[in-house]
């Protein structure tokens, strides 16, 4: 008994204060994989049972709400495309650098961290797609986290929601900047140090500021859902609800920054 | 008598791995919070149906398996399990005349052990951590654990394997 506790103390120890164990990190987690992939079973099953048993009047109704934001988008991008060219014109009389394009790819979530105090997930991307610690990650709506841990072929994604994750943002009404930290909660950020004079208030978007060099800039974070002044704290207490679906996303999006590229490709040149 | 203790190795060595992807399975975030300890249950299973083949480092084991599936900090559910499976040795003697109610009172209290040593653990080695303690594991482990004393003790009776632990109260 005392042996195995001496043991597992050891190992504690042993991961924490140094970094001995990260060689070993890799193949246990492809180890793990499977098992994940058994897990989130009932949940695919679910979901396949949804997605092919479905009523002909659900199906039509579908078609008819995708037809109408199609067109909707369209529309949208048609003032889009004049809008990008005149960005680009302005920013050329500017003498300023072109804003460039990120691009993405697409992965599936295949685990969640079984321990509810830590906000991590696993996805299908690693090494083999060129996947590097750091990277943001995006789901439809917004930021959803960013990659700590890169395996052969998956990763593990802390998201913007853990406690000891935090992000510089800044309001896009007025570009105010602030940090927003997680709590351990999926539905709920927080802003740090916010003084009471600040030009904030509910319903303002946030969107990554893009210091800090981990995000990229301009991905919606969240919207301020309250603001109060706590009596006898000099900062404000700024609440925020994640754009990012952070429980519910399954197809994600881990963004390859458009400067880090260009990086790359110098390097590449040398 | 070899090959049975081999049969009952195997058997343990399954459920465990049950108990995992159970305690793997993706829920909803509050749901999450109410899931019982399923691999420390069947620890405990086996720890009460056969002492002499499942002992401590019987739950250490499972402990470390179930670390290197969670991926955070390694030998952090070993030593608690560990030292669970120790102090369900302190009250062996007794457990032989426990009902199944008794047992669960004792799995409430030792899932709640559990928690704490866990959460102490990660205070100590997660730098800045702040998370909370919550007793709903304890009570639904609790909850649970005279059905899977009842499904086990079938199951197993059907396998042929010997002895079963009590199941009335």
């Amino acid at each position: 008994m005392l042996l195995l506790a001496l043991v597992a103390l050891l190992l504690l120890l042993v991961d924490t204060y140094t970094r001995w164990l990260e060689p070993v990190r890799p193949w246990l987690a492809e180890l793990t994989t499977p098992i994940y992939w058994v897990s989130s079973l009932p949940k695919r099953i679910g979901e396949l049972g949804d997605e092919t048993v479905v009523s002909r009047a659900d199906l039509e109704a579908e078609i008819s709400r995708q037809k109408t934001q199609l067109f909707i988008l369209k529309g949208r991008m048609q003032r889009m495309a004049e809008l990008a060219a005149e960005n680009v014109r302005l920013r050329n009389l500017l003498n300023a650098t072109e804003l460039l394009q990120d691009s993405v790819l697409v992965s599936e979530l295949i685990g969640v961290s079984p321990d509810p105090s830590r906000h991590t997930i696993i996805v299908n991307r690693g090494e083999d797609h060129d996947v590097f610690v750091g990277q943001a990650v995006l789901d439809a709506d917004g930021l959803m986290g960013q990659v700590v841990e890169v395996y052969h072929s998956s990763s593990k994604v802390l998201l913007i929601s853990d406690s000891s994750h935090a992000l510089p943002v800044q309001v896009l009404r007025n570009g105010v900047r602030s940090i927003a930290e997680g709590m351990g909660d999926h539905k709920r950020l927080t802003l740090r140090f916010v003084t009471p004079t600040t030009d904030i208030k509910v319903g303002d978007q946030l969107v990554s500021s893009g210091l800090g060099g981990r995000y990229p800039l301009g991905y919606p974070v969240g919207t301020v859902t309250s603001v109060d002044m706590v009596s006898g704290n000099p900062y404000l207490k700024v609440e925020l609800e994640p754009s990012a679906r952070i429980d519910r996303s399954r197809y994600l999006l881990l963004v390859f920054s458009a400067v880090e590229q260009l990086g790359k490709d110098t390097d590449a040149g040398k | 008598m070899q090959e049975s203790s081999l049969l009952t190795y195997l058997w343990s060595g399954g459920s465990v791995v049950i108990g995992l992807l159970l305690q793997l399975i993706p829920l909803s975030s509050t749901a999450v919070l109410w899931r019982p300890q399923f691999v420390l249950l069947i620890v405990f299973y086996w720890l009460f149906r056969s002492p002499f083949l499942h002992g401590v480092m019987f739950a250490w084991f499972s402990g470390l398996l179930l670390d290197i599936f969670v991926g955070e900090l390694l030998g952090r559910h070993a030593i608690v399990f560990a030292l669970c499976a120790y102090l369900i040795r302190l009250v062996q003697q007794r457990l032989h005349h426990f009902g199944v109610l008794h047992q669960a009172m004792l799995v409430l209290f030792m899932v709640l052990v559990s928690q704490l040593l866990l959460h102490s653990i990660t205070l100590i080695f997660r730098v800045g951590w702040e998370g909370s303690l919550s007793i709903a594991p304890a009570i639904t482990s609790a909850i649970i654990w005279p059905f899977l004393v009842f499904f086990a003790n079938r199951l197993l009776k059907t396998q042929g394997l010997g002895q079963s632990i009590s199941s009335g109260s």
